[in-house]
């Protein structure tokens, strides 16, 4: 919270200097010169003067943001070929402010000076190298439609505009970033989002003050509602139609440029479970998989632990064939069962870790080092029991069920207290560690609302839209949690 | 933090309020606690539930007429303020014992069943952290945490099945065999598994709509009692006499009749989830004490949780003799049922000064 | 605040945890040794001999269980001098079975030990309580050199099967129920060894905490029929069983329903006994001609016949012992003010009048004509 405070304060405090174009009485017009200055080691600005009927142009650009086809068609022809009133195809510009000629330099546009009427002129040239869209490889699915963001702002907002073709559909712009000048923008549609979200989200992106966003998993981290919490609180995508859905549902999405997921927000826990195939799937499926998914979260912090308890504490709760198994299985082991899940636990994180940081072709190899080498060898050796290495498989494949990257990772973090726990004080301290986590998770909003929105209830229509999902038809109202205007989708 | 006493609770967080805080250690040993009536102890909760509705009426009816204040403020208005607050600190000490008691109860039952080679400090410390963490949320946090636990816990009613089956039904019959002296006993000691929706005083000014207050908090009451019925049921037709009378924990010895393939001695299981139920009365509890210091210091600050959590830790670990305890803890929970009465003469002295005043 | 108290949290556990481990107070669960059956054997009033067996894990172990007999007073004590002995922390939460000798469970302590078993917390209450006809001990440490591994053996012999429904299969809950309820005597299966396995021979019935006498497995039957068993797997019947036309019966997959019912009256008790029986026929050995209707019915008449005869000497027998292992009084109880002395069982024995009528269906007589 002190963030915002001392946000507020910069913010306050750089409103009250008077900027200096406001302080003389008639501003002048910026020399080329002093460009030129801001401009020096800067290799790639390029200053081209051209002799035309109308006087001399000079043209200014950064040649590595903007593509040289472009150039040439769009300003470099016009004026070479000396078309009439070619400079009125250009945007005109305030040429006393130099902080804005230069951004909009920076920003990849081509500025021209005309020097006789002492005159700033911009064309919008900004084109970078962009890849073209491609399908999702982050949530990637069999059915439904195979698009996904881009690293280009605008190519999102197209991505969603085309979905949504209507005014109601606002794109707010914002610049953040001390140093980066991150373009981000804010869509909703008009009349369905909630007001007080809204003025929510403005505030929080106002008062940001962070020096660099690489991606909006920063922007996100900083407009959380509870910063020390392992879980996410607001959803994040790579699928346009994901996005084009919480719109529709009253939410707000966030895009950002040279980022390839967009942020939605609210967002609840249940949520993180669902998948964007849910929707295109029977509703029966799509049940069942909702289900599977979320008592997968639950599996995989509680399996592994209870190796624990049953083993130290509880050995009462083995049936006796999986009794007998068990002690078979540990007897040559060394270590206390905390030591060894610890320490088998571990090796996947790093097996994980190992592979996902190698080229592909490597990340195979180490997968087969690791299963087979590790797996095998370990327990060969007497170092781990083998129905561990099966519980901390099923575990790890568990974890990996949840469709959002950043929940399958807290669920990760979350284990490790659920071990520590049960390795302190056996089931009674996973129910202990149960009860913490259920206690954080209700105590968590996102954006305001609760973040376990079915359990605490807006609205008990959103049962219907939980771990079960009912047959479409029977979902007619915007969930409440992000509190829509209008809470009915329209019916004929 | 809800200083002005911001109207924050819906009916269904009222209905789990009530539910959840009444389920406790209670349930555990309410077989063996209605023993002297023997197998005619099974409708007993329906009798508990009838005692509880009709007290909550002067409970009600008296908030009804004091919306924004709860019980500690009552007091005050109602006996002046030195007697108040006098009453209040009372209070205070009861709620504060109360929280020890059940946090006790609980980890001594633990350490008997569940983990016998532990000292009971290093899960007090936990156990006690983690009511902190709720009660720091205020009462809706706790309320929230009620209504996970309802769902947490009330599916273990299956578990009653396997006791169901093997059980003899005819042991439900006659329904009155008992003398009125065992009838009296058996009340004494079966009502404080009940104990806990007096409570409700102390957060009716959070209530959004109190004049709903009253079917809420019965339909609270009511759910417990057809989890007390289930299990009364079961427990008489499971048991005979002689063991309801001797065991401490009949619960268990039902959950220990479950046989399932793949994991054994469900009661393990029972009572470690059972610190959910724990965890809602017990926070309640310290809830109420935050409140009233609030209310005798007039200041309303967090570190009123702490300071009574750290006297609990001091109280649970005092060198006193285990007898000594029991008697206390007894003791109080007799005390509570004064409490459960004590509106009724509120009452009275809330009629007389507006007939004093006119 | 809050992550002040996270960080004093999480330091707390990972201190607390470097306790747990160093300390080592906790054994893991291959260095307990969990007594899977306990053998008590009868030396004299104040002393007994007990016999437990726990499974060795070692894979390289040749032998798979491990059997260890002490000579001792009470149970705790006992386990302490089996700890002594062993390589191991001895615990009884993976208990199942319970032996006792005949011996044992006609002098001694049979019912304080089960009990006492019963309150303790780590035993489980549907653990299987057994009588052995000689010794314990060597019923326990005798090698069954066709099953790998003793415990598991003894405790699979146990578990209730289709074809044992004879045998009681009594938990320690059971045993104790049946114990405190002054309706009905106890009952227990009795098991000898052999030929070198284990064998279950019948049911021991307990009064007073005492074992009285043992019936047979013919008469475990009807015992279960009685005690309300719904599903028999088979039912074999000898009829005429000295005379010429001696016929052979066995019937499958039965559904019996066995009703109790009783006069209300203390001075001169009446019990009604209607059983049904419904069951295929699986194999017949006599002169009727099964596919006609008629002597289809006779048949069904006659195996009636012999199930009541049956009935009626097990309650014969039962009064004349002064022992009730059915209940048949428990309807009684129902409209009884106080508390029900088990004399007063007794005594409503003894006066009883039965009226035993059983009916029994054969649905289809098999595949063969």
């Amino acid at each position: 919270m002190k963030i915002w405070k001392r946000a507020r304060q910069v913010v306050e405090e750089s409103k009250k200097k008077p900027s200096p174009a406001q302080s003389g009485n008639k501003p002048a017009t910026v020399q080329l010169a002093a460009i030129k200055k801001d401009l020096t080691d800067i290799d790639d600005a390029v200053f081209k003067d051209f002799q035309t009927k109308e006087g001399l142009i000079t043209v200014v650009y950064l040649s590595s943001l903007i593509d040289p086809l472009i150039l040439h068609k769009a300003i470099i022809l016009p004026l070479v070929n000396e078309q009439k009133e070619v400079l009125k195809s250009f945007d005109p510009m305030d040429g006393s402010n130099k902080e804005k000629l230069i951004m909009s330099i920076v920003n990849g546009d081509t500025v021209v000076f005309h020097h006789e009427k002492q005159q700033y002129l911009q064309a919008h040239t900004f084109s970078p190298p962009e890849r073209p869209v491609s399908t999702s490889e982050m949530e990637s699915s069999v059915i439904g439609p195979q698009d996904s963001f881009t690293e280009s702002l605008k190519t999102n907002l197209s991505l969603i505009k085309r979905r949504i073709q209507q005014t109601g559909l606002k794109s707010k712009d914002y610049t953040i970033g001390q140093e980066t000048n991150t373009k981000i923008s804010v869509l909703y549609i008009e009349h369905l989002v909630n007001d007080e979200n809204l003025q929510r989200i403005n505030d929080r992106i106002n008062k940001l003050d962070f020096v660099g966003f690489l991606d909006i998993t920063i922007l996100k981290q900083l407009v959380e509602d509870n910063p020390f919490s392992p879980f996410p609180q607001y959803g994040a995508t790579s699928r346009p139609d994901v996005a084009v859905n919480s719109l529709l549902d009253g939410r707000i999405v966030i895009a950002m440029d040279n980022s390839q997921s967009v942020m939605v927000c609210p967002s609840s826990f249940i949520e993180m479970f669902n998948s964007p195939e849910d929707f295109y799937n029977r509703w029966t499926t799509a049940t069942l998989l909702r289900f599977l998914r979320f008592a997968g979260f639950f599996i995989t912090i509680m399996l592994t632990p209870m190796y624990i308890s049953a083993l130290s504490y509880h050995p009462g709760i083995l049936p006796y064939e999986l009794l007998i198994m068990i002690q078979e299985s540990r007897s040559r082991v060394p270590f206390p069962p905390v030591i060894e899940v610890l320490f088998i636990e571990l090796v996947i994180e790093i097996l994980r870790e190992a592979g996902s940081r190698m080229p592909t072709k490597i990340g195979q190899t180490i997968g087969i080092v690791g299963g087979i080498v590790i797996g095998t060898a370990a327990v060969e050796a007497g170092l781990i029991s083998n129905t561990l290495i099966v519980l901390v498989a099923i575990s790890a494949l568990l974890s990996f069920l949840m469709p959002n990257f950043l929940m399958s990772n807290a669920s990760r973090f979350v284990r490790y207290i659920f071990i520590l726990a049960a390795g302190l004080f056996g089931l009674l301290g996973q129910m202990l560690a149960l009860a913490w986590l259920f206690n954080h998770l209700l105590n968590l909003t996102s954006l305001g609302t609760p973040y376990m929105t079915p359990v605490i209830p807006r609205s008990w229509s959103d049962l219907r839209d939980s771990i079960v999902r009912f047959p479409l038809a029977f979902l007619q109202k915007r969930t409440g949690l992000s509190r829509a205007k209008r809470e009915k989708k329209p019916t004929k | 933090m809800d200083v002005k006493k911001k109207k924050i609770l819906n009916g269904y967080h009222v209905v789990f309020l009530v539910q959840n805080i009444m389920v406790g250690m209670g349930l555990l040993s309410m077989n063996n606690s209605l023993s002297p009536v023997g197998y005619s102890q099974w409708w007993f909760p329906i009798l508990f539930g009838l005692i509880a509705n009709i007290t909550l009426i002067p409970m009600i009816w008296l908030a009804l007429q004091y919306k924004d204040d709860d019980l500690f403020d009552i007091h005050e208005k109602l006996l002046g303020k030195f007697i108040g607050k006098t009453l209040n600190s009372f209070l205070i000490l009861y709620s504060i014992v109360l929280f020890a008691a059940v946090i006790q109860n609980y980890l001594d039952l633990i350490q008997v069943a569940a983990l016998p080679q532990r000292s009971i400090t290093g899960h007090l410390i936990l156990f006690i952290v983690l009511t902190v963490f709720i009660i720091k949320g205020g009462i809706k946090s706790l309320a929230r945490f009620c209504i996970v636990t309802f769902f947490l816990t009330g599916w273990m009613v299956y578990f009653l099945r396997w006791g169901f089956v093997d059980g003899e039904i005819r042991h439900l019959l006659p329904l009155f065999n008992f003398t009125a002296s065992e009838f009296w006993d058996a009340t004494k000691k079966g009502f404080n598994t009940l104990v806990g929706y007096e409570l409700i005083m102390f957060y009716f000014p959070y209530i959004r709509h109190p004049e709903k207050a009253f079917k809420h908090a019965s339909i609270g009451i009511w759910i417990t009692i057809f989890f007390y019925l289930a299990v009364g049921i079961v427990g008489v037709m499971y048991f005979t006499e002689w063991q309801l009378e001797h065991l401490l924990f009949p619960v268990l010895k039902l959950f220990q009749a479950v046989d399932l393939s793949f994991v054994e001695r469900i009661d393990t299981f029972g009572i470690t989830i059972w610190v959910f139920l724990i965890l809602t009365t017990a926070g309640a509890y310290l809830w109420t004490a935050k409140k009233g210091i609030d209310s005798v210091r007039n200041k309303n600050s967090q570190y009123h949780i702490y300071v009574t959590a750290i006297l609990t830790f001091i109280i649970i670990n005092l060198p006193v003799s285990q007898a000594m305890r029991t008697t206390l803890y007894e003791n109080t929970f007799y005390v509570s049922y004064g409490l459960i009465l004590w509106p009724i003469l509120l009452c009275l002295v809330h009629l007389v000064r507006r007939k004093v005043k006119r | 605040m809050k992550r002040w108290f996270m960080i004093i949290i999480s330091s707390f556990c990972l201190l607390l945890s470097g306790c747990s481990t160093e300390q080592g107070s906790q054994p893991s669960l291959e260095r307990l040794g969990m007594i899977s059956v306990i053998g008590f054997d009868y030396i004299d009033d104040d002393q007994m001999k007990m016999t437990v067996i726990m499974p060795q894990p070692a894979i390289e172990a040749m032998k798979h269980t491990q059997v260890i007999t002490v000579e001792t007073d009470m149970i705790h004590k006992g386990l302490v001098e089996i700890s002594s002995k062993a390589d191991k922390t001895v615990s009884l939460t993976q208990l199942r079975v319970i032996l006792f000798s005949e011996e044992f469970s006609k002098k001694g302590k049979m019912k304080e030990m089960v009990e006492y078993l019963y309150k303790d917390s780590e035993v489980r209450s549907n653990s299987y309580v057994a009588i052995v006809k000689d010794s314990v001990e060597e019923v326990l440490s005798k090698e069954y050199p066709d099953k790998q591994n003793t415990s598991v053996y003894i405790n699979n012999l146990f578990q209730p099967r289709q074809y044992t429904y004879f045998s009681p299969f009594t938990t320690i809950h059971e045993f104790v129920y049946d114990e405190s309820n002054p309706l009905i005597d106890s009952i227990a299966p009795y098991v000898e060894l052999k030929d070198g396995i284990i064998h279950i021979e019948g049911i021991a019935v307990f009064s007073n905490g005492k074992m009285k006498t043992m019936f047979t497995q013919q008469e475990g039957k009807t015992i279960q029929i009685l005690r309300g068993q719904k599903k028999l797997s088979v039912f074999a019947i000898t009829l005429n069983d000295d005379s010429e036309s001696k016929e052979k019966v066995a019937l499958e997959f039965i559904t019996s329903k066995a009703k109790i019912e009783t006069n209300h009256n203390f001075d001169s008790p009446k019990v009604k006994i209607t059983m049904k029986f419904e069951g295929t026929l699986s194999e017949y050995e006599g002169g009727k001609d099964l596919a006609n209707k008629h002597e289809l019915e006779n048949l069904e008449k006659e195996v009636s016949k012999s199930i009541e005869d049956d009935v009626r000497t097990l309650l014969e027998k039962s009064r004349d012992l002064s022992i009730e292992p059915v209940g048949l009084f428990k309807a009684m109880r129902m409209r009884y003010k106080g508390d029900w002395p088990s004399e007063l069982t007794q005594e409503l024995m003894a006066k009883a009048e039965f009226e035993i009528k059983a009916d029994t269906r054969i649905l289809s007589a098999g595949t063969l004509k």
